[in-house]
């Protein structure tokens, strides 16, 4: 059997990646909106082979079928799948060589197809978005490589090309999140972003070193196989390794303060971190990791870090006035809930949620983005009864929105669903907190549309606050991180252009498309498709009902909430004063990060730059000197005179004879 | 019969450029086009009759390594009739001879690697080297070219002396000129007469080779010399010389320990030596002449540890360095044209003037630096792992710290093109036949950086055959 599109499942990354080198290095040919189309173009063939590629793998998995709660192998996988690719450089005379390894099974496939599409509507919209910016075409060529790092991440087969690809993405979020790097609180940003992540990486980099000494391999399928073969104590340690690169990609609690300040970068940006790559790597990570947590029993850190961040991210997330913010505050909330399904067994179900919320989010975030455009400022109080001139953002909004506060049947309510069922069995305060989180999710959503779409422009309550001058979060005084201007007094929200609605349709499509996909109403196809073995998700609807219910209740109690306290009086404050503060300055996790961490972390730099200065660079200048001195002083032997040179000729030939007869 | 066709093609062809030159008032572009025409078509038939097996004349084989030699001297040559047609129309005294002589000197490398006696390895040595002299020569108004040019020939013809003494000296101990005849003298115990004439055959070869001590005419030469025609310098009579010492070791020498321990010492001089004149040099034609010393110096590691792979890493070393040194020659030549002169100095800020070239230059010196992904590096890489096999680690070592000093100067080069300000403002306008020659350049580069599989299978089999494995 032969695949057309698994055959050439390289050119899904590599063509990204030769976009990038196109428009970073013939930028200035593209002129106007040009490198936008062409990217666009670009992301609609790799969208159109990734879907070519999920429709090959759709057909070639093992099928399952459920019965009666069981599942029932009906036909084993085709010969050649997972599919792979494998290119070797540096093979030399049977050395191994360093492999390029690509490994698709049924969870990169979707995956692929996930950040290809996500991807091209970001794309899409940004054509319209970024109109006029300086550097246009650059952002798009640094969204090309960002994408080309994702999906290289999402396909490899090897954890060591895993690694690069990841970061190559921490790299382009950095770029990303600083691209107005004259602003200072965005210079600010993008380095906060880069430390926090990069610290995360260690564990990546030391778990998988460690690793490759236990197992002797990068290969992610031959590392499954090895991972029972570990000693519990090591395969717990390399499992949270990678769990504290995990928390750091997926911003996940106490990691998790980069995420919010990534909101400088533009708004198509954050979709693109949210949604389609970067924080969806992390979660990722641990599903391909899945066989050493499990064997390290590492999975109820995964629960516990998972719930917590659900928690803490849903409440903060209802005290923002920022709609970047609080969207940004429900992705940490959103991924904390796929780590919870990882960490209660939940696998198939984690997955199904992050495909969910890539395109749920990705449709908020640009959604968002399309209510800056048009309302020309981020404060949601300031905005101006949206709803009524943006009626495409609005009715777009709606859907990612009933999908995020899991009404039914929106995607959301399928998928989180199903994991607070799979904590409700394994670890039960878990799932209360769950429950709990998925309250003040339907509630700050329902504040963020009630405010922004419904009513009439306010001053802002919260700009004039005295704990809100300056950028606290980023070290930054009020003369270095002014507020950001209210909109001017005459000015019109207006709907975005075709370019933008058109991605938020084809998002609001591919988000309501997914959920049903993997609800039981189309017998949760979704799940069997990524049936591995072992997915006690699957479960007859009956047995769901009771949680569906309670999921439904909460979900509308949050709705009702909100607007029974914001309908009428949204500037109302009704907590005191110190509590909101503390809400807003993101109970000082940041500021204990600047105060206290940065200082004590400064010692050992001190102690290491001085090390670096006077002992290291004088070794490196010593050695420079030194051979430089003997360079010059070998020139006076080229004097430039034919008979030295012939006498050198002769000479050598001399002591070449003596040397060879003597031998 | 292939080959036989390649040589008369390269012979007449030489012919009848030389012959049109004068009826032609302006016609670089023209002679150019035909010698180019003429290489390609050389390098077709190579490919086509790569597998040959023949004997010409008794004296000329027809065999895998002989289409190789066509294949990197036609490419060689093709590049350099390509590179001239910059400045050819203006500067030349007359185009004629430059174009024949590059077809010429081709036609010698190839009966050199081809021979299976000495006296044609001789006559095709002396062929290939009469075109590098008239090409060294041929800015002639120029002081340091007749300078550079009168030292190469006065000590080349030295070295084919010495070369021609040890020949005859190899005669008089084995008593034939024929290949088969001498090798066969050789394994039964080399005669001491014979044994010091292979030892002075390795001086003349080093002297065309570069290899320290018999390298002082390089820097001279190749500054004197017009970038293109030190870029022909550079690589035509090294991949004639390198592949002829390969098939003269084989076919005749045997070699004996004695010579192949010869050869490694000046190998270790040469790429020791060689890295460290380079760093002290600021005018870029010398830089790349020492340069070349020290390319030359790792190739002859290679030929030095021999066997199929040995010499395919060798051969491999000659293709990298092809590309990549005729690539730097050629940036030179480009960014003379625009009036900027080959020192440091005068490439300061070069980026912010010459965004393209620079680029492309840039590729270049990397290739030549070692870095990888690009071809200069894999060249490196094979011949290191070629002395590992061998277990020679100490050389190994020095090999590998020398290659630090090569990262130094070139992005000495590097540095002042990119990071510094340039002297004077205004963009440069670049010969776009030379940025599209410089283009193709660096592709190959990568092309052979990313996937040499296909290069280096057509290497190993070409010394197979040649070791009659």
């Amino acid at each position: 059997m032969s695949y057309l599109y698994a055959s050439h499942l390289y050119w899904i990354p590599l063509l990204p990646a030769l976009g990038f080198l196109v428009v970073i290095l013939l930028g200035r040919l593209f002129k106007g909106r040009s490198a936008g189309y062409f990217t666009t173009l670009v992301m609609a063939i790799v969208a159109f082979l990734a879907s070519g590629l999920l429709v090959e793998a759709l057909q070639a998995a093992p099928q399952w079928a459920v019965e009666g709660g069981e599942a029932v192998l009906v036909r084993p996988a085709l010969p050649g799948f997972p599919f792979t690719f494998d290119w070797s450089w540096l093979a030399i005379q049977g050395e191994r060589g360093v492999h390029f390894t690509l490994y698709v099974d049924q969870l990169g496939a979707i995956v692929l197809f996930m950040v290809a599409w996500a991807s091209l509507f970001i794309h899409l919209f940004s054509i319209g978005y970024m109109d006029g910016e300086e550097r246009y075409a650059t952002f798009f060529a640094y969204l090309q490589l960002f994408t080309a790092a994702m999906l290289t991440f999402v396909a490899a087969g090897d954890f060591f090309i895993a690694l690069l690809a990841w970061e190559v993405m921490g790299l382009m979020s950095y770029l990303l999140i600083g691209f107005f790097f004259k602003k200072k609180s965005a210079q600010q940003a993008m380095k906060k972003a880069f430390i926090t992540t990069k610290f995360a990486d260690l564990g990546f980099m030391v778990g998988l070193f460690w690793l490759y000494k236990e197992t002797g391999t990068f290969q992610m399928v031959e590392v499954g196989q090895a991972a029972e073969h570990l000693a519990a104590g090591v395969a717990l340690a390399i499992g949270l390794l990678f769990f504290l690169a995990a928390m750091g990609k997926s911003a996940q609690f106490p990691l998790h303060v980069w995420l919010l300040d990534a909101m400088e970068g533009p708004t198509p940006v954050s979709a693109m971190i949210h949604a389609a790559t970067m924080v969806a790597a992390g979660v990722f990570l641990m599903a391909r990791f899945y066989p050493v947590l499990e064997a390290g029993h590492a999975l109820p850190y995964l629960a516990w870090v998972g719930a917590i961040t659900a928690l803490f991210a849903a409440v903060l997330g209802a005290a923002f006035a920022d709609v970047k913010k609080i969207l940004a505050w429900s992705t940490v909330s959103q991924l904390g809930y796929m780590f919870l399904g990882l960490g209660v067994f939940g696998w198939a179900a984690a997955m199904f949620h992050l495909v969910a919320h890539a395109f749920f989010k990705a449709l908020l975030f640009l959604g968002s983005g399309s209510m800056i455009h048009g309302a020309k400022t981020q404060d949601i109080f300031e905005m101006n009864r949206l709803a009524r001139y943006m009626p495409w953002t609005y009715g777009t909004f709606l859907i990612g929105a009933a999908a995020l506060m899991g009404i039914p049947p929106f995607a959301g309510f399928w998928s989180k669903d199903l994991i607070l069922h799979m904590a409700e069995e394994h670890a039960p305060l878990l799932w209360a907190m769950g429950l709990v989180a998925a309250f003040f999710t339907a509630f700050y959503t329902t504040r963020l549309i009630v405010i922004a779409f419904h009513h009439p422009s306010y001053e802002s309550p919260w700009k004039k606050a005295p704990w809100n001058q300056g950028c606290p979060a980023l070290n930054l005084g009020p003369e270095d991180c002014p507020p950001e201007p209210p909109p001017p007094p005459d000015h019109h929200p207006h709907e975005s252009e075709p370019v933008m609605i058109t991605a938020l349709l084809g998002l609001a499509v591919f988000s309501v498309a997914v959920g049903l996909w993997g609800s039981p109403i189309f017998g949760q196809k979704l799940l069997t498709y990524l049936y591995e073995g072992a997915a006690p998700e699957i479960l007859p609807p009956a047995k769901l009902m009771g949680g569906y219910l309670l999921g439904t209740l909460i979900a509308l109690a949050g709705l009702f909430t909100a607007v029974a306290l914001y309908a009428k009086d949204p500037l109302k404050q009704r907590l005191p004063d110190p509590v909101v503060a503390a809400l807003q300055r993101r109970l000082y996790i940041d500021e204990f990060y600047y105060k206290v961490v940065a200082r004590v972390a400064q010692w050992p730099t001190d102690l290491l730059w001085i090390i670096d200065t006077y002992v290291v660079d004088f070794l490196v200048d010593l050695t420079g000197y030194a051979v430089g001195a003997f360079g010059q002083a070998l020139r006076w032997l080229n004097s430039g005179k034919v008979a030295t040179y012939a006498a050198y000729i002769v000479l050598g030939a001399i002591l070449l004879i003596l040397g060879g007869v003597r031998w | 019969m292939i080959t036989l066709t390649i040589v008369l093609l390269l012979a007449l062809g030489g012919l009848g450029v030389a012959l049109a030159a004068p009826l032609l008032k302006r016609g670089s572009g023209v002679l150019a086009g035909v010698t180019m025409a003429i290489f390609a078509l050389a390098m077709i038939l190579a490919v086509a009759g790569f597998n040959e097996r023949a004997l010409i004349f008794g004296s000329l084989e027809a065999s895998p390594l002989t289409a190789l030699a066509v294949l990197l001297l036609s490419a060689a040559g093709f590049f350099v009739a390509w590179g001239n047609l910059a400045r050819g129309e203006e500067l030349w005294g007359g185009p004629g001879e430059f174009f024949a002589f590059l077809l010429w000197g081709a036609l010698g490398g190839v009966l050199l690697v081809g021979s299976t006696n000495l006296l044609l390895f001789f006559l095709g040595l002396e062929l290939s080297a009469y075109a590098t002299y008239v090409l060294a020569a041929y800015d002639r108004d120029r002081k340091e070219s007749a300078e550079g040019a009168m030292k190469y020939l006065v000590l080349g013809a030295l070295s084919s002396a010495i070369l021609l003494y040890g020949f005859a000296l190899v005669y008089a101990g084995t008593g034939s000129m024929e290949f088969a005849a001498i090798r066969a003298a050789f394994l039964k115990g080399a005669p001491a007469l014979a044994l010091l004439g292979a030892l002075l055959a390795l001086v003349g070869l080093g002297f065309k080779l570069a290899l320290v001590p018999f390298h002082a005419w390089v820097p001279d030469a190749y500054q004197g010399a017009r970038p293109v025609a030190a870029a022909y310098l550079a690589s035509a009579p090294k991949i004639a010389v390198g592949l002829g010492l390969a098939a003269l070791f084989v076919r005749a020498f045997g070699p004996p320990d004695a010579v192949t321990q010869s050869l490694l010492v000046l190998a270790l001089f040469s790429f020791v030596f060689g890295n460290l004149w380079a760093l002290a040099q600021t005018n870029l034609k010398r830089l790349l002449a020492y340069s070349t010393i020290a390319h030359m110096g790792y190739l002859a590691l290679g030929l030095a540890i021999g066997g199929t792979f040995g010499y395919a890493a060798a051969g491999f070393y000659l293709l990298a360095y092809l590309i990549a040194g005729g690539a730097a020659f050629f940036a030179l030549e480009a960014a003379e044209a625009a009036g900027v002169p080959s020192t440091i100095e005068g490439w300061k800020g070069l980026f912010k003037r010459a965004p393209g070239l620079s680029v492309l230059a840039a590729i270049a010196f990397l290739s030549l630096a070692g870095v990888p992904g690009l071809a200069g590096f894999l060249a490196k890489l094979y011949v290191f792992a070629a002395s590992a096999k061998v277990g020679l680690f100490a050389v190994l070592v020095v090999a590998v710290l020398t290659t630090v000093l090569g990262y130094y100067y070139y992005f000495r080069v590097l540095q002042a093109a990119f990071l510094e300000a340039p002297k004077e403002e205004g963009r440069l306008s670049v010969n776009p036949s030379l940025l599209a020659l410089l283009f193709v350049l660096a592709g190959l580069s990568i092309l052979f950086g990313v996937w040499p599989a296909g290069a280096f299978s057509g290497l190993e089999q070409a010394f197979r055959v040649l070791i009659g494995l």
